[in-house]
């Protein structure tokens, strides 16, 4: 009798999911006809990832997407006045978390997704945010403490170490996993071919040219255990550029511009580096992982299959790679703020998601670095890549409200430490430029909670990590 | 005897006499405010409306993205812009790079212009050579010389190198960025000071000139004693003009440096564009901007005055 009640309830119990309604489907097409408007970085990934998804994005939704592409500077400006002028023509917006991330989400012009990250009717059932996403990534996406999400970080570019095969083979140069062999590495390969005094190869190429320093410097600052800035005693945070740490990484970097550098670097910006790099002027180039592409490309480079990535060698805090991710996020004033969720989620799947990855743009999803299809463009690169997406933390710019400010006195330091790179000259300029930092912070920051990027929240990586993309390639 | 004809079809196309001559009558006694309307209606619109605005931003503390919500804060940024140290030097630097452009504009223009007002074989190709920085893009110009000023691979300090001087840091070492840029300011704007002072130098009378080499006056007492003094008030339009340019410039300047290294080539207008479009400071920025305008003003008035005396001689 037992039994038979069971039975009875395990029918009825199968009956009622039968009639149960069907789970909900993402139907793409239902916002067809509409158009939207995004601005966004011009950038190679636009061209290679980008424009070419945006064409199926209309094919498959009947979506249209209007991309402008602006330098970043003329980016930012742009985005900031729409926003600040509430333009309800901007609908999507491209930007870096770690830069203008505080205050936009301060502002409130970045318009929440968790309610469209809910939907099932928006969302895939297998998205699967933030499960598939790499550590590196979610590390970047939240700048403000309590702060609802309001984009989903795709790119998963990083600050990494390129490096020339051949040099290091030819010259019997030991891959530098640490600060004190990379300078060893930059000296050797500092190579004055025909012995007039002046190197037809230099051994370092990095960014020295006022605030963009900012972004190639962060792993040194970070590995040499500095920061941009660290908790004050007043609850408000405070510049930390002065900091004996800080101090000793301003000191190194400089010399490594100063000694092994072509003085190019103090006006270059990242383009002409790379540029260089790729003219064969240097062994190696501290910079965003898509430069490969450039260095790869026979049309366009005399060094193409003779380069790999490494990661930024371990300094004596360890290694911090810096992950200046990219997102995606939605105008608060957007007049079809679905229709540009719709879009993000696209987007962002593990399928389209792998055209970019096989297009070695560095993708934040990690099922499409496991993928079968996925091929590095070299090992080193493949796996230096995916441990800086995976241990990477935001530390391209000391996080602020004040932003640009803040980055022109970083610039002002580096200056000095690369021109003058006397200990007392550096340590007057990070003094100085400390003070104005704290008084933009306190200006600028009351009330407000940053989430920090300081090496806590981050993994600690080891020695064999750092040496993982080395011996992938065969170069120990 | 009149054609009927012609007096039918005039008739046929007189306008309506009421309607028509009252409006005709009405512009006839307004025709000067008529006539006028389209040039205040362009002035108010795109002059006086933002310069309203921007006066009316000066008073309040408005940020491009953190304070939306401005409120007024009286003189506040005008009394705070003073304790901006980089403001204040950022004055100095509009100074140092106007007065030395124009200083050398003035003496290369001068020079070209009477060079140009001789007679020479080829002087028509020489001078269209001599004109056409003028003519180039400000910014297709600093492109072209960021690859000249290039410390490692440029051309100056390869020159430079060739006859064993070191090389220089030119746009990347505080000491040498503005030079670097009033040599490019003086390359690209000389040509406009050599057409104001030609054309000068071809309107003057002939006779002094003959009278004083009659008398047997020298090539230098000439020019000293007859040229200059008759070209005063050419030489001030051109200066005026070229002053307040040279005060203005931003494009060159923002290609080639971005205001830097460390702020050394920072001019006002560029730390205005840099506090409101960069860090956001629209109510420090506007307060900026009418003192600035305050001081192209006070320069414009100078230079009238000299004008004008000149004139009254």
């Amino acid at each position: 009798m037992r039994l038979s009640k069971y039975a009875v309830a395990g029918v009825a119990a199968m009956a009622l999911a039968s009639v149960q309604p069907a789970k909900a489907e993402v139907n793409w097409r239902q916002f067809e006809g509409t158009t939207l408007n995004m601005i966004g970085f011009s950038v190679a990934y636009v061209d290679t990832w980008f424009k070419p998804m945006a064409k199926l994005f209309e094919k498959e939704t009947g979506i249209k997407l209007r991309l402008e592409t602006l330098q970043a500077g003329q980016m930012r400006k742009k985005q900031d006045i729409m926003l600040a002028g509430k333009d309800d023509t901007l609908d999507l917006i491209m930007l870096q978390m770690d830069n203008r991330g505080g205050k936009l989400t301060v502002a409130g012009h970045l318009e929440p997704i968790e309610q469209y990250l809910k939907d099932p009717t928006l969302t895939p059932a297998d998205y699967d945010y933030p499960g598939d996403w790499l550590g590196g990534c979610i590390n970047t996406a939240s700048v403000i403490k309590g702060a609802p999400l309001n984009n989903i970080v795709w790119s998963a570019q990083a600050q990494l170490l390129h490096i020339r095969k051949d040099l290091f083979a030819k010259y019997k140069v030991k891959v530098p996993t640490t600060m004190r062999e990379l300078e060893d590495a930059a000296k050797k390969l500092t190579i004055d071919e025909d012995g007039d005094g002046k190197p037809e190869i230099y051994g370092f190429m990095s960014r020295g040219h006022g605030r963009l320093t900012t972004a190639s410097f962060a792993s040194y600052l970070f590995n040499f255990g500095g920061s941009w800035v660290k908790d004050g005693p007043d609850g408000l945070r405070q510049s930390n550029l002065n900091s004996t740490e800080s101090v000793d990484a301003f000191e190194f970097y400089g010399r490594m511009i100063r000694d092994y550098a072509p003085t190019s670097v103090l006006n270059n910006k990242p383009p002409q580096n790379a540029a260089l790099y790729s003219a064969g002027k240097a062994a190696m180039l501290s910079a965003l992982n898509f430069w490969h592409g450039l260095a790869s490309n026979p049309k366009k480079s005399r060094i193409a299959g003779k380069s790999t990535t490494i990661l930024i060698p371990a300094g004596r805090a360890g290694s911090f790679p810096n992950l200046p991710t990219t997102s995606m996020a939605i105008s608060k004033y957007s007049k079809k703020k679905k229709a540009a969720w719709l879009y993000m989620a696209w987007m962002t799947q593990k399928r389209i998601m792998l055209h970019g990855q096989n297009a070695a743009v560095p993708m934040c999803r990690r099922s499409v670095w496991n993928d079968p299809s996925y091929k590095a463009p070299t090992p080193a690169w493949g796996k230096s890549a995916e441990l800086a997406a995976e241990y990477g933390i935001a530390i391209a710019k000391p996080q602020a409200i004040a932003i640009g400010q803040m980055r022109d006195a970083a610039g002002s330091i580096m200056n000095v430490a690369i021109r003058d790179g006397s200990r007392a000259a550096i340590q007057a300029e990070a003094d100085k430029q400390s003070l104005v930092m704290n008084e933009l912070i306190a200006k600028t920051e009351t009330g407000i909670d940053f989430a920090g990027v300081l090496p806590k929240f981050a993994k600690k990586m080891t020695a064999e990590e750092q040496r993982a993309p080395i011996l992938a390639e065969g170069m120990e | 005897m009149p054609d009927d004809g012609l007096q039918a079809r005039t008739v046929a196309v007189t306008p309506d006499k009421r309607s028509g001559s009252t409006l005709t009558d009405w512009v006839d006694r307004n025709l000067t405010v008529v006539f006028n309307v389209p040039t205040v209606v362009f002035l108010v619109a795109l002059v006086a409306f933002p310069v309203g605005i921007v006066i009316f931003t000066s008073f309040g503390d408005w940020q491009l993205i953190t304070n939306q919500t401005a409120k007024s804060v009286g003189f506040d940024n005008y009394i705070n812009v003073w304790k901006d140290e980089r403001w204040n030097w950022s004055i100095f630097h509009t100074f140092y790079y106007a007065g030395a452009t124009v200083f050398g504009q003035l003496i290369l223009g001068l020079a070209t212009a009477l060079l140009f007002n001789r007679s020479f074989a080829g002087k028509a190709f020489y001078r269209s050579i001599w004109m056409m920085p003028m003519i180039a893009m400000s910014t297709a110009i600093s492109l072209v010389w960021i690859l000249f000023f290039d410390n490692a691979f440029g051309m100056l300090n390869y020159v430079l190198d060739a006859v064993n001087v070191a090389p220089i840091e030119w746009t990347s070492s505080p000491e040498w960025a503005m030079p670097s840029l009033i040599l490019v300011g003086v390359w690209h704007h000389t040509p406009f000071m050599t057409l104001i002072l030609l054309a000068g130098l071809q309107s003057l009378p002939t006779d002094p000139f003959e009278a004083a080499r009659i008398d047997g006056a020298s090539r230098w007492q000439i020019l000293w004693h007859i040229t200059l003094p008759l070209m005063q008030g050419h030489i001030i339009v051109a200066l005026i003009l070229r002053s307040i340019f040279a005060v203005k410039e931003f494009d060159t300047i923002l290609a080639i440096t971005e205001g830097g290294p460390r702020y050394a080539t920072e001019t006002m207008n560029m730390n205005i564009y840099f506090n409101a479009f960069e860090y956001g400071y629209m109510g420090e920025a506007a307060a900026k901007g009418v003192i600035f305008f305050g001081f192209i003003l006070l320069i414009q008035m100078i230079l009238v005055k000299l004008r004008k005396r000149e004139w009254s001689h």
